[in-house]
């Protein structure tokens, strides 16, 4: 199990990597229709992970004020959420 | 910034060692508060051209999905396991240069803009692909909405890596004991990660999301 700090950010970096590789999988493999738009729709959610897990860990706003680590927060809703409902909107 | 005892900067975020037992954490916001309001204006800016891509996605249809298709997405997620991967690297860098181990943190940050100069290789064989296959700014909407996504945020990978480069001449002077200079280095990495992180959401929104 890694525990030190350091450790931390290398499982984080494995993560997004598996989380990228995964996205590429989900992406390429879509077929028309309904589960297309799910399929969209999974890689947005995914990519906006990816952006928390960024800002949390390399950016170091984990250990930042409430007010820093609730604008990462809230930031990655907001824009998830309307670039989706856009998306949807095709 | 918090000092420990043996004159070693806190690695980790911060955190105050007290004799009778381990260290709390203390919330620190790395670098200089100023720089994180131009980073959330620029990437909000982004944010406000991803929105409008999607909006001229939505009124093109078709059109848009047969260009993405051209694209290679093999080589975009190549580019993103590189920029990843050079942000580890600066994670560590910062690491290093907090515990005033210049050496290990240049060496760090070498690698880290070797990776990021893959990419700017990367992207440039790519955009030499297309012209070449006559898909440029001017053949329609989705390939102009791709070169001007792609590149400015390879724009702002070209600024990230003079800021590495910036960084490493820091490190190289062992430059994190004198005052003010770990927050300045902090605002080079915390740039490079917003370049990184751009790409995170370019990167499905123009080759994934079908």
């Amino acid at each position: 199990m890694l525990r030190s700090p350091r450790a931390a950010i290398t499982r984080t970096w494995a993560v997004l990597m598996i989380v990228t590789v995964g996205s590429w999988a989900l992406g390429s493999h879509q077929s028309l229709g309904a589960d297309n738009a799910m399929a969209g729709v999974a890689v947005l959610v995914l990519a906006f992970v990816k952006v928390r897990l960024i800002g949390r860990h390399f950016m170091e706003l984990r250990e930042a004020p409430a007010y820093a680590r609730r604008t990462l927060d809230a930031y990655c809703m907001s824009a998830l959420t309307a670039l989706t409902v856009m998306y949807l909107a095709m | 910034m918090t000092r420990l005892g043996n004159g070693v900067l806190t690695s980790d975020g911060g955190g105050v060692q007290t004799e009778e037992g381990p260290r709390t954490p203390t919330p620190r916001l790395p670098a200089e508060p100023a720089l994180w309001g131009v980073l959330l204006a620029d990437v909000l800016v982004f944010t406000g051209l991803f929105a409008i891509y999607l909006s001229k996605r939505a009124n093109e249809g078709s059109g848009f999905v047969e260009s993405q298709a051209s694209l290679n997405t093999d080589l975009a997620v190549l580019n993103t396991l590189v920029l990843l991967t050079s942000s580890w690297f600066v994670v560590m860098a910062v690491h290093r240069f907090r515990h005033e181990d210049g050496r290990a943190c240049s060496h760090l940050l070498r690698m880290a803009g070797l990776l990021g100069a893959a990419f700017v290789v990367l992207k440039c064989t790519e955009y030499a692909a297309m012209v070449n296959d006559q898909h440029t700014p001017t053949t329609n909407d989705f390939y102009m909405w791709y070169f001007v996504l792609t590149g400015l945020h390879l724009a702002h990978v070209l600024v990230g890596l003079l800021l590495l480069v910036a960084m490493d001449w820091m490190a190289r002077d062992n430059a994190a004991a004198a005052p003010g200079r770990v927050l300045l280095f902090e605002a080079g990495a915390s740039f490079w990660h917003m370049v990184d992180l751009l790409w995170i959401v370019i990167f499905p929104l123009l080759f994934l999301v079908r």
